[in-house]
């Protein structure tokens, strides 16, 4: 081959060549990354379904209790006495505080003193952030990786019955039986469910 | 010579021979070998899949003897494949002349691969009871490696296709369709299309919850590993689209390739992953998951039933226009009516023009929902106007389409034929004309016979043709000298034949009159004159 040959044949590699061999494994790379990171917290919120099955154990156990008219451990999570009549034009917050009986904020925060079903409970993605939520909320961030408790309530539409879930709210007491759903609010806010029963 | 077809063996051929002959010599066309190959690919890919499944508790647990006894099947396959490669290691020229050709095969590379996806499982016999045997179901990765029997080939005819050829070049020729592509872009193809069904179904079942529960975690990392596969097909493609005589310009050419139609599915098939991974804090990106679903349409890249549906609606794009013309004159008339006759009646369901146009499409498609109904009789009168005008309205742009696609598969037929027609023009089909014709039967799905019958009705017509023209086109004996050469001893032989026949008298006589004949013609019939005479004193002779 000449000198002239050699010089017209296009060379093998180029710079441009390695930026973009550089610029590949920089991008699989991240994708690899991001992957790993997508697992870790997939991993998660696994761990938090399964708080949430320990939850749901605890839920039909301590039903069992209920129905059997004995207390449940922790004792705020009974049943209690029946809630007082109030006023009609209290609001919310005062018919809570004005029923004797348990309600649902202090027995999930028992639930998750030292020693109880959910003990050291915290939300896996961000302990800082809620560990029960009754919604998962896209505009509330402290609700992803919570786990949500719904209460549902039997309406009628047309000739179907149908179930409407909504937040368990935190002076709703434990007197009356309620259908509880309960789910996790996952990665990207899609709700994972993991049971429906009564309590 | 030896045979290149199954037909073309001579009968009585020892059984190892013959055996030979019809699963593993290359050189024969049309024996058992591809399928062989094909079929022990396929087991291996199955083990692959079935060791990933292994280390799912959930699945593993289930169907431990079905698991069991696939790995039994497959050792078996395995070691039967191993042992006739042996048996038949004589047969083979690689091996044939050495003096031991079985040993000689022994310690070759495919060999020691085929040796090593099988030896873990006859190990565990000699080893200690008690031992651990998790190093032996590492060691079953091996069978992995009998991949590399058709993978090394391919890359060998790959290199050699690519010997000075520029780095983007081949990598151009690997992504894309070209001369230089060989076997190892098919399997890229191959590749892409498995990962792309793997991906489709996983999103899929991703979606069954009780799916979703027991395999969270193997979806995340078969996402990743997808996007990764296909992020490293995007950029390849992207980087060395500038090899395509369309998209030369190194920015330009990149931009207008990224905008193509199939560029920007593969954009949108890895595009929800970063978006997922980056944003899902921020936003509720659960519809991306759908998006996910786009990777399906990938494969429009690999078949060409698409660009026939887009051809037939291009050339029947006037008429499909027209009649969804008058089908949104109807509708907009007939929701106009229902409108004024119903509002009145129903004021809650024919509401306004919009809520009545909905009901039109509903009654002119025929679906007929029920949710809206007319109750006065001028509106139930157009209903019935409306539903029998329904049936012939949707029905012309189907049948449209459905001829329009059937033209179209004709003509795509026909080109094919043509095409074929211009392949015989030698009288021979070469490797890459082969090539050729299995891509379009593929892309047009045609079935072996049904190329036989095009390429035999091809020959037939080429066949016509010359017969018609009385010789070969003048092209190809100016193209072609040994076709020109065939072309002449035909004719000498022809000539030869009339002097043989002919009154030989009778012809002199003719051939004599200078005013009629040249100087050539004589001098040549003389010449074959003298030769017919020397043949006939030698017959006599002898």
């Amino acid at each position: 081959m000449t000198d002239q040959q050699k010089t017209q044949r296009p060379r093998y590699f180029r710079t441009f060549d390695l930026v973009f061999v550089v610029f590949l494994l920089g991008m699989i790379g991240t994708v690899l990354l991001l992957g790993h990171h997508n697992h870790m917290e997939t991993e998660k919120v696994e761990g938090m379904r399964i708080s949430a099955t320990k939850f749901q154990s605890w839920l039909e156990a301590g039903q069992q209790l209920r129905e059997a008219g004995k207390p449940t451990e922790p004792i705020v999570c009974s049943r209690g006495p029946r809630k007082i009549q109030v006023a009609a034009d209290a609001s919310p917050e005062e018919a809570g505080s004005k029923a004797p009986g348990y309600n649902w904020h202090d027995c999930l925060q028992a639930l998750q003193a030292p020693g109880q079903e959910m003990a050291g409970l915290l939300n896996p993605l961000d302990p800082s952030s809620l560990a029960f939520a009754g919604k998962c909320d896209r505009n509330s961030l402290p609700t992803m990786g919570a786990i949500i408790v719904e209460k549902g309530m039997v309406g009628i539409s047309g000739t179907t019955q149908v179930i409407a879930y909504a937040p368990i709210a935190d002076h709703d007491s434990l007197h009356d039986e309620v259908l509880l759903r309960i789910s996790v609010c996952g990665r990207g806010f899609m709700t994972l469910s993991v049971a429906e029963l009564k309590f | 010579m030896f045979p290149t077809t199954l037909a073309e063996l001579p009968p009585k051929l020892p059984l190892r021979r013959l055996i030979y002959c019809w699963l593993l010599d290359p050189d024969i066309k049309d024996n058992l070998r591809a399928k062989f190959d094909r079929n022990i690919a396929t087991l291996i890919i199955a083990n692959m899949l079935a060791m990933l499944f292994e280390q799912v508790p959930a699945i593993y647990d289930g169907y431990k003897m079905w698991f069991h006894w696939f790995d039994m099947f497959s050792l078996a396959v395995f070691s039967v494949e191993y042992l006739l490669r042996l048996y038949l290691a004589p047969e083979d020229s690689e091996f044939s002349r050495s003096r031991f050709p079985r040993l000689r095969y022994v310690f070759s590379l495919y060999a020691l691969i085929d040796l090593a996806a099988i030896l873990p499982f006859y190990a565990a016999f000699f080893m200690a009871q008690g031992a651990d045997l998790r190093i032996l179901r590492v060691l079953r990765l091996m069978r992995l490696f009998k991949l590399f029997r058709v993978l090394i080939p391919a890359i060998q005819e790959f290199r050699e296709l690519n010997r000075g050829r520029t780095f983007r070049q081949q990598v151009f020729a690997l992504v894309a369709p070209s001369e230089f592509g060989g076997k190892l872009h098919s399997f890229f193809d191959m590749f892409i299309v498995i990962w792309v069904m793997i991906s489709v179904i996983a999103v899929v079942m991703e979606s069954v919850e009780s799916v979703y529960r027991v395999l969270a975690l193997e979806f995340v990392i078969l996402d990743a590993v997808a996007v990764s596969i296909f992020t490293f097909e995007y950029l390849m493609r992207l980087y060395s689209c500038v090899e395509h005589p369309k998209f030369k310009h190194w920015l330009a050419g990149r931009y207008r390739y990224a905008t193509t139609p199939t560029t920007v599915i593969d954009f949108l098939a890895i595009v929800p992953f970063f978006l997922e991974a980056i944003l899902h804090q921020l936003f509720d990106l659960r519809f991306l998951r759908v998006f996910r679903l786009m990777r399906l349409m990938k494969l429009t890249r690999y078949t060409g039933a698409t660009q026939t549906l887009m051809n037939a609606m291009k050339r029947e794009g006037p008429v499909i226009g027209a009649s969804a013309f008058i089908m949104m004159l109807l509708v907009v008339l007939a929701a106009s009516l229902g409108y004024l006759f119903e509002h009145d009646a129903q004021p809650d369901k024919f509401e306004n023009i919009p809520q009545s146009i909905y009901w039109s499409v509903i009654t002119l498609a025929s679906v007929g929902y029920g949710d809206i109904s007319p109750v006065t009789p001028a509106g139930r009168m157009i209903t019935v106007v409306l539903a029998l005008l329904g049936i012939g309205i949707f029905a012309v742009p189907a049948a449209v389409l459905s001829s329009a696609f059937n033209d179209q598969l004709r003509i795509d037929r026909e080109t094919m034929q043509e095409e074929l027609y211009k392949m015989l023009e030698d009288g021979t089909i070469s490797e890459d004309e082969q090539h050729t014709i299995d891509r379009e039967a593929a892309r047009l799905n045609l079935s072996a016979d049904e190329v036989q019958r095009i390429l035999e009705r091809a020959r037939k017509q080429r066949d016509a043709d010359k017969a018609q023209q009385g010789g070969i086109p003048y092209e190809l004996v100016q193209e072609k000298p040994r076709i020109a050469l065939e072309q002449f001893r035909l004719l000498l032989g022809q000539m030869k034949q009339v002097t043989e026949l002919a009154d030989r008298a009778k012809l002199d006589e003719l051939l004599a009159r200078t005013d009629e004949t040249t100087a050539l013609e004589r001098q040549v019939w003389q010449q074959l004159t003298i030769e017919q005479d020397r043949i006939a004193a030698a017959d006599r002779a002898s």
